[in-house]
């Protein structure tokens, strides 16, 4: 407990914890002191001069944004001498801005523009400024405008706290300009699209893009929602007008949204978005009306239920469906239809990780995204920065705290830069080396031994550790590294969480994390897990994973009809060939999706979908965390839920709609056993490894990206990243040229970009593209495959 | 003629030294009262004047001097302000197109002295501006019309006064 300061401010007395600034307890106070510069998260400059206040015994007048509390303090915010002082303060802030409110898009949100009314400023009293600089007008998503810039540098502060860091001062004394290192545009300068500075900018000196002449801030209509686009599930504002959403915010103001969550909702707004059902008729798919498509899907799916019995009609449910809605699907095939199978991308997501994250961590023991702030010691295993966005903000205020941060990656991306130990493993051997981290702790007995007890209850650790030393497996990292990393992790005096990708690690890399922080203490609150996919949770609560034989995948199904809601299996499923032809092959196929998606057009009646932005509704992340939500825009189709509703109606089913979050939890399921992997060996035939990456500017379901727009800012999308040397050695760099990706199974034409991030030997596809799917089968993540440069060129397709 | 430097020009050459050397930006009014004080004297300097200037200039220095970060920043704003008030009289003379110390190019004014001209002519060859009006001596013509200077047409580029062998034309402030 912070101790308390009593002042005085305004003759009013104010009670606040220390080291609170005076413009802060002023706030808390309800007084508002005007200021440009300081933003609530950010560290305070004290460039506008704005807040300045007299305080009793100081001679000059004081910046409160950065004077902290004093016991009986007297302070005045609003005497006339200030008010004078701020006058001649935005006066002179006007001299050097445009002022064209009458089209500015900041306009009645603009923070000099409220100010300049509220301390009634002069336009004329100094020259005024033409509009001397061109907008940057060549950068995605963001618009720059210098000319109406106030150099208060919030921007600045905030791309330095969560973004990329490309924002500074450019020039210096009366040219000083915001911009980035020689003026490049945005994306060459590594921006990472977060749109922080949008928010934190007090003129419109930054703007989003998709946002101009949507409307101003007077016709937006605020809406709390939850973004959906990873695991991670951010509460967003969605500012909307008529039904459209112009413009996303974080929550609070300083807040922290990634590319996805700002600018990647423009999908729900596309004109190719499917809005009435379409029905195949001699073979091509028509548009039909709602009460012709639910008739004859209904029909359909009850007769092959009743013709053949049990297990004849599966579904197959999206992980962007809320949590009700998946549980109204799972009862309304297991209980409606007979069907023995529901499937979700669960299946190759990380489902036995995800296992063994509820069973040792329960629904409320993962870290949360404070946790990861405040560590001691950060361990982050793969590409899941890339995958869940959020976590690199945490991560570099926790460096800030002076966190130890361990990276367990064969990637050199950022946050391998910023590793203090890196761990280069190569890829496949995470889980050994995790292995050796957790034998070297016990070794040197810097362990809980009660922990290690409960997580291995019939083995002993003494037969884990033997285990470990007996497969000495080679990571590629040195014995002192590792050394190091087991010391800090073994620290049982510092805070440390592990940070990994339930859909990324390979299961025993995921398992291996978990007993780790298991036997070190530290479960519950030292693990987060993330995820690209979103509502891996709710999937896993309704039990929306298939068992046994039957699905798409088994040799001996019995499956005739599939109702696919809200995924597309032939781009996002392991073998996409083998889903494809099996669909294909279906008695009766139901999609129902937001486009006409590669799976929708094998699909004999297509269903327009909603998303949980429309309906409300919840999500659980892979963390446990429930968010539930209510509707933000209307819904441009019939709700999901509703129509689920209907077609039990015609079934003559009971449909029952789950409504709250805590009543999803359906049949769970218990532990999975960790699908074996083959150990990767060295492979002369098939020299390259195949991984799959995330990347943090696509959604997990391709289509949504691209038609969100995300994939202008995404160089690798669809394409094949190589080490430079090895592209160098095949022919194919540095521009860039088409190559052949062979497995023993499948093949692939693809384009290569060279990535330096990647160590030689090493190849990656986007994860859960169509184009990695192709050639990686169920639970692979190391794929070996063979590359050879194509001779024919233009073959971009598979 | 005053005696010593103009005081405008002074003032101006410290501040852009300031701007070039000292200025950081990273706190606003100092930036912005640099660049708007310069506007100022550039237009007292430029006889662009349009009145006001120096009590805004004035207005500037106690408002910067109130509010400005570091002592770079007051400093030089108690420099302008000082000068102000010792010369003030000079900067008033700029805002009536005057510069006592009669080094503001902009604001000298061209005469011709009659008693001394000789109608040479000279003068109106040479001047780029088309600023000299008058006709030379011819012998049969009675009266001819005495050169003199137009203000508003010349641009204070001296080459008349080098141009002209009697040291007939004068420049001064006015």
């Amino acid at each position: 407990m912070k101790r308390q300061v009593t002042l005085v401010i305004d003759d009013r007395e104010v009670a606040v914890p220390e080291n609170t600034t005076v413009l802060e307890a002023a706030e808390r106070a309800g007084i508002h002191i005007p200021h440009l510069c300081h933003c609530p998260g950010l560290e305070s400059t004290g460039a506008c001069r704005l807040c300045l206040v007299e305080i009793e015994g100081s001679t000059r007048p004081v910046v409160s944004c950065r004077c902290t509390v004093r016991p009986g303090m007297q302070v005045r915010t609003q005497t006339e001498a200030l008010r004078a002082i701020r006058r001649f303060v935005v006066e002179l802030l006007l001299s050097r801005h445009p002022g064209d409110c009458l089209t500015c898009e900041k306009s009645g949100e603009c923070l000099l523009q409220r100010y300049a009314y509220e301390l009634g400023a002069n336009r004329e009293t100094f020259p005024r400024r033409d509009h001397d600089h061109a907008a940057e007008n060549d950068d995605p998503f963001i618009v720059r405008d210098p000319s109406l810039c106030i150099l208060c540098g919030r921007c600045v502060r905030v791309c330095q706290k969560y973004g990329a860091g490309v924002l500074d001062y450019a020039r210096r004394g009366l040219e000083t300009v915001v911009g980035t290192p020689f003026g490049k545009p945005l994306a060459a300068a590594g921006c990472d699209f977060c749109g922080s500075c949008v928010e934190t900018c007090p003129t419109g000196a930054l703007l989003e893009r998709p946002r101009r002449g949507q409307g101003r801030v007077w016709e937006l209509e605020e809406k709390a929602g939850v973004c959906t686009h990873c695991g991670l599930g951010c509460r967003v504002y969605l500012d909307t007008k008529n039904g459209r959403i112009v413009r996303t915010r974080a929550s609070a103001m300083g807040g922290y949204l990634c590319a996805r969550g700002r600018f990647g909702w423009s999908y729900l707004h596309s004109p190719e978005r499917l809005t009435r059902p379409l029905v195949r008729k001699d073979d091509r798919l028509v548009p039909a009306g709602w009460d012709e498509a639910l008739a004859l899907t209904a029909g359909r799916l009850g007769e092959i239920a009743r013709t053949y019995g049990r297990g004849a009609v599966g579904g197959i449910v999206g992980a962007m469906v809320s949590s009700e809605v998946v549980a109204s699907f799972c009862r309304f095939i297991r209980d409606g239809l007979q069907g023995d199978y529901v499937d979700s991308i669960l299946q190759f997501a990380g489902l036995p990780v995800l296992g063994e994250v509820v069973r040792l961590l329960g629904s409320d023991g993962c870290a949360t995204l404070e946790d990861i702030a405040e560590a001691g010691v950060l361990l982050v295993i793969g590409d899941v920065v890339d995958r869940v966005p959020g976590l690199w903000p945490r991560i570099k205020e926790a460096l800030r705290r002076g966190a130890t941060l361990i990276v367990l990656d064969f990637r050199q991306n950022r946050v391998a830069r910023a590793a203090n130990i890196w761990l280069r493993c190569r890829p496949g051997t995470e889980a050994a080396l995790l292995g050796q981290i957790l034998a070297w702790i016990v070794r040197e007995s810097r362990c809980n031994r009660q922990a290690l007890a409960c997580t291995f209850p019939d083995a002993g650790f003494e037969q884990v550790l033997r285990a470990v030393e007996a497969e000495r497996v080679d990571t590629g990292v040195r014995e002192d590294a590792i050394r190091e990393a087991a010391a800090a992790l073994g620290d049982p005096l510092a805070k440390a969480v592990i940070v990994f990708a339930v859909d990324g690690a390979a299961p025993e890399a995921g398992q291996a994390a978990l007993y780790l922080a298991s036997a070190t203490g530290r479960v519950p609150g030292g693990v987060f897990p993330g995820a690209i996919v979103p509502n891996l949770r709710g999937l896993f609560q309704a039990g929306a994973f298939a068992a046994g034989d039957n699905g798409i995948y088994g040799n001996e199904s019995t499956l005739r009809a599939l109702y696919v809601l809200g995924e597309d299996p032939v781009t996002t499923f392991p073998h996409t060939e083998r889903v494809r032809a099996r669909l294909a092959g279906l008695d009766f196929l139901v999609v129902q999706d937001l486009f006409l998606t590669p799976t929708a057009a094998l699909a004999d009646v297509v269903l327009p979908a909603t998303v949980p932005v429309e309906t409300g509704g919840s999500i659980v992340g892979a963390d446990g965390t429930i968010r539930e939500f209510e509707p933000a825009v209307p819904p441009s189709a019939i709700p999901t839920a509703e129509v689920l509703a209907r077609l039990a109606g015609r079934l003559g089913v009971a449909a029952r709609n789950t409504t709250c979050a805590r009543c999803a939890v359906g049949r769970s399921q218990g532990r999975q056993p960790a699908a074996a992997q083959a150990p990767v060996a060295e492979n002369t035939v098939y020299p390259f490894l195949l991984v799959p990456s995330a990347s943090p500017y696509r959604i997990y379901r391709d289509i949504l990206s691209e038609k969100a727009g995300l994939h202008v800012v995404d160089p690798y999308l669809g394409h094949l990243r190589m080490a430079p040397g090895d592209a160098a050695a095949l022919g194919v760099a540095p521009a860039g040229g088409t190559v052949t990706v062979r497995t023993p199974s499948a093949e692939l034409q693809v384009r290569v970009v060279p990535d330096d991030t990647l160590p030689a030997g090493v190849v990656s596809l986007p994860a859960f593209s169509r184009q990695y799917n192709t050639l990686a089968g169920p639970g692979q993540t190391a794929v070996p495959v063979a590359v050879t440069v194509d001779t024919r060129e233009g073959g971009d397709s598979a | 003629m005053a005696e010593g430097r103009c005081a405008v020009q002074q003032v101006l050459e410290d501040l852009q030294n300031f701007a070039t050397e000292k200025l950081c930006a990273r706190c606003l009014p100092c930036l912005l009262a640099t660049q708007n004080a310069r506007a100022l004297l550039e237009r007292l300097r430029d006889g662009k004047a349009i009145g006001g200037e120096v009590h805004l200039l004035r207005e500037i220095c106690r408002r910067v001097l109130q509010t400005a970060r570091c002592k770079y920043g007051r400093g030089i704003f108690d420099t302008l302000i000082s000068l102000l008030e010792k010369r003030e009289r000079d900067f008033l003379a700029h805002e009536q197109a005057r510069c006592p110390a009669g080094a503001c190019v902009a604001l000298l004014q061209y005469h011709i002295r009659p008693d001394k001209c000789t109608l040479c002519d000279r003068c109106r060859q040479v001047c780029p501006a088309g600023a000299v009006k008058g006709e030379p001596v011819a012998p049969y013509r009675a009266a001819c019309r005495p050169y003199e200077i137009v203000s508003v047409k010349c641009n204070r580029c001296g080459l008349c006064v080098a141009a002209c062998e009697e040291k007939a034309i004068i420049a001064a402030s006015a």
